[in-house]
């Protein structure tokens, strides 16, 4: 009956944002308490009045749309990476029985992802059905043409625009600004609006979530309490963190005292002090040799030697405002002391930035299933990139997150009698970004373990979502629809592509006087002489006049140039392997269409497998030589063309279609529940035969 | 909360065949779109490394 309570309370509520805190630099929680119960008060009383009026119209809507309905509920779920040819060769070893049964009885075709196959810019696609010149996302980075910084490309979080200053204090006085930036309209919003309810469980770049006639979960994007998109803390009783070089990740040292060790968690900005962080202290008691007591005022845990702990509550207070947040232990040694700290992810039971809609969402999924990781990318890649994660420890984060989106999603299964129901899991990805290295002998990553849970860790993962699908299928009812999508495929990254690098050797950047490299960002470029730059995964820009800040290059000149670069490119040669990195080249205007291509990149590199932009190209270093070995635990890769790498589409009906697209996925469930394909969406109807 | 603005009919029908000719999902879409391309060419700019750290696909 209280469950019951919860989601009628969260279905007919609108969801307010909460005035929290929203990254850094910003103020948070302070209007919080106070005005979000005030307004809440009123917004619930207005819900209440309105309540009939809006029943009766969304009865009638969901009529109309029912009567044209073909199938009752249709259930996706999401296995984001997961690859049609590995999928295809496991399914023939007998690996994944309920996949194989799923494509005898049903449907299995290789789904075309977008270009680039990348998860923000395909899963955008996925969910509205259009190519990205008409949803705005291109990259997971996007650049400000009058910096040439970079900006997560899916959502913008601003600092409220007005303080009240007294002395060193600085308290908001006006809201911050959370935006999606993803635009046109996603499937579920259309379903809505057709009256059809829909519960959407962290389909990727969904933060913050949208208003719309069901619950959502947002997913990929979603910020931790840093407002980063993932910090981890490593500490250690030694002055340096033992063997490794951090790039990422914080360094402490402990300090010891009689018989136990104190530090501090660095948690988030300070909501009124600006350029101060909120800390937490604790302290660490050694218990033997494999496990510590870790003690802070808000609780104790005691955690073992090689075992990922629970969740552990930490706020973070300043003055009468409060910031929660939870996080993962992973003590490494006891001799010396080390210990890992994850990011610290907002707590849903109090989430100080909008998770879900409703907001009161989260807080029931945390009330019922206990509490779950809520950072977009929970997996902490760069803590095993690192060293300080090792890798049985990564395998147990990437379980456990999934274990707490798997009891979610079972939690919504029975509930949702109609309509729509996503859930995304995201594990496989996350297993072959990191592990791909144990399944290409030619990759010169580091293949440091002989444990089978390693070595077989991208075969487990297949195999733990063929179990997932399994336990689906049983509870299909009669009437339901089920299909399995992901985003892209997977291949493997050996070698980097200084693509910036290449750009200067071909006289297209230039750096400044006395310089042979340049750092972050384009710091050390000479803007006055280039023409062209790389951006992100697989942009490359024209610094053009009018446009970029200090751009040169005139419009009318541009296209000539566009071409002469793509040529180029299409010629790149890998000397020491023999191989052409590149294998596709697009201008923007050959592959998308619609009111954002302006802000696409001009033009588009597609990698050949194997291939990658090299780390230092991806966050703007200008570094030779041109092509290099990828040395890093992060072996397994998406950024080459969607032709190379497509994803996996199972129905367990028939389709008409012999060829599937993420882009037909919303025409398709359109067509299913009823609901009239609106005119701005490009994909096509698969054509589920029931 | 979502605000109302009133426009001319004219101008209205002019926002329809927009819509439909660039490919906006709605005339909201196209609206805002116009707004937020108007303010960030007055806006300085900026970057948002520190919000990046931590995405696993760079360093």
């Amino acid at each position: 009956m209280r469950k019951r309570l919860i989601y009628f309370v969260g279905g007919i509520f609108l969801p307010l944002p909460l005035l929290a805190y929203v990254g850094p630099g910003a103020g948070f929680a302070f209007l919080g308490s106070f005005l979000f119960v005030f307004l809440a008060f009123f917004v619930a009383l207005f819900n209440l009045v309105t309540l009939p009026i809006r029943v009766v119209i969304r009865a009638i809507r969901r009529s109309r749309a029912l009567k044209r309905a073909r199938v009752k509920r249709v259930i996706i779920l999401g296995f984001d990476g997961m690859d049609y040819k590995l999928a295809s060769e496991l399914m023939k070893q007998g690996r994944l029985p309920n996949f194989k049964k799923l494509a005898e009885e049903g449907s299995f075709l290789p789904l075309k992802s977008t270009e680039p196959p990348l998860s923000p810019v395909a899963w955008s696609t996925f969910s509205t059905g259009v190519n990205p010149g008409k949803h705005n996302i291109f990259d997971f980075l996007a650049r400000d043409p009058k910096t040439y910084l970079p900006k997560l490309s899916a959502s913008e979080i601003l600092p409220p625009k007005k303080y009240l200053k007294i002395g060193k204090w600085q308290i908001p006085i006006s809201k911050p600004k959370i935006e999606l930036l993803r635009k046109s309209r996603a499937m579920w919003k259309v379903l809505g609006d057709s009256g059809v309810y829909a519960q959407v469980l962290r389909v990727p770049f969904t933060f913050p979530p949208e208003k719309f006639y069901g619950l959502q979960l947002a997913g990929l994007g979603t910020p931790d309490l840093r407002g980063t998109q993932g910090t981890f803390t490593y500490f250690s009783e030694e002055e340096k963190p033992g063997d490794f070089e951090l790039s990422e990740g914080i360094f402490l040292k402990l300090e010891k005292v009689n018989g136990y060790y104190k530090g501090r968690i660095p948690g988030p900005p300070h909501p009124f002090k600006k350029g101060e962080v909120l800390n937490k202290e604790f302290k660490v008691f050694p218990l033997g040799e494999d496990a510590v007591k870790i003690k802070t005022e808000d609780g104790e845990m005691e955690v073992r030697k090689g075992v990922l702990s629970p969740w552990f509550r930490m706020d973070f207070r300043a003055g009468v405002a409060k910031v929660s947040g939870i996080a993962q232990w992973y003590l490494h040694s006891t001799s010396p002391l080390r210990i890992y700290l994850s990011p610290i992810n907002l707590n849903p039971e109090k989430p100080a930035m909008p998770l879900s809609h409703p907001s009161i969402f989260a807080v029931y999924l945390a009330k019922k299933n206990g509490p779950f990781a809520t950072l977009g990318m929970a997996e902490d890649t760069w803590a095993l990139n690192e060293g300080v994660l090792d890798e049985e420890g990564y395998i147990q984060q990437v379980y456990n997150a999934n274990r707490e989106r798997e009891r979610i999603f079972f939690d919504a299964l029975p509930k949702s009698r109609e309509g729509l129901l996503i859930s995304v899991f995201e594990y496989p990805d996350r297993i072959q970004h990191m592990f791909w290295r144990y399944i290409d002998p030619q990759s010169p990553a580091p293949r440091d373990s002989r444990k089978k849970e390693v070595v077989e860790a991208i075969y487990r993962v297949y195999q733990d979502a063929d179990r997932i699908v399994g336990e689906t299928t049983k509870r299909l009812r009669k009437g339901d629809l089920l299909m399995i999508v992901s985003d892209h495929g997977f291949g493997p990254f050996r070698r980097g592509v200084n693509i910036n690098g290449w750009l200067m050797k071909e006289g297209y950047l230039h750096l400044k006087e006395g310089r042979d490299g340049s750092g972050k960002w384009f710091a050390d470029v000479d803007w006055s002489r280039t023409v062209a730059y790389g951006f992100g995964l697989s942009g490359v820009y024209i610094n053009m006049k009018g446009r970029e800040k200090e751009g040169i290059v005139a419009p009318k000149e541009a296209e000539a140039l566009k071409r002469e670069i793509r040529e180029k490119l299409l010629k790149l040669y890998d000397e020491e392997k023999g191989e052409r990195p590149v294998a596709a080249a697009f201008l923007r205007e050959e592959i998308y269409k619609g009111p954002y291509v302006k802000n696409a990149p001009d033009i588009i590199v597609g990698y050949r497998l194997g291939y990658r932009v090299s780390w230092e190209s991806a966050v703007g270093k200008v570094v030779e030589p041109v092509v290099v070995d990828n040395t890093r635990r992060w072996s397994g890769d998406h950024g080459f063309t969607s032709e190379q790498i497509p994803g996996i589409f199972f129905c367990n009906k028939k389709v008409a279609s012999e060829r599937a697209s993420l882009m037909d996925i919303a025409p398709t469930v359109y067509d299913l529940l009823g609901v009239k394909t609106p005119a701005f969406v490009e994909g096509k109807n698969l054509g589920v035969k029931l | 909360m979502a605000k109302k603005v009133k426009i001319s009919d004219e101008a209205y029908e002019k926002a329809r065949e927009l819509v439909e000719k660039k490919g906006y999902s709605s005339v909201e879409e196209l609206v805002e779109h116009l707004i937020n391309r108007e303010y960030s060419e007055e806006g300085e700019g900026g970057g948002e490394e520190e919000r990046l750290k931590g995405l696993g696909y760079i360093s």
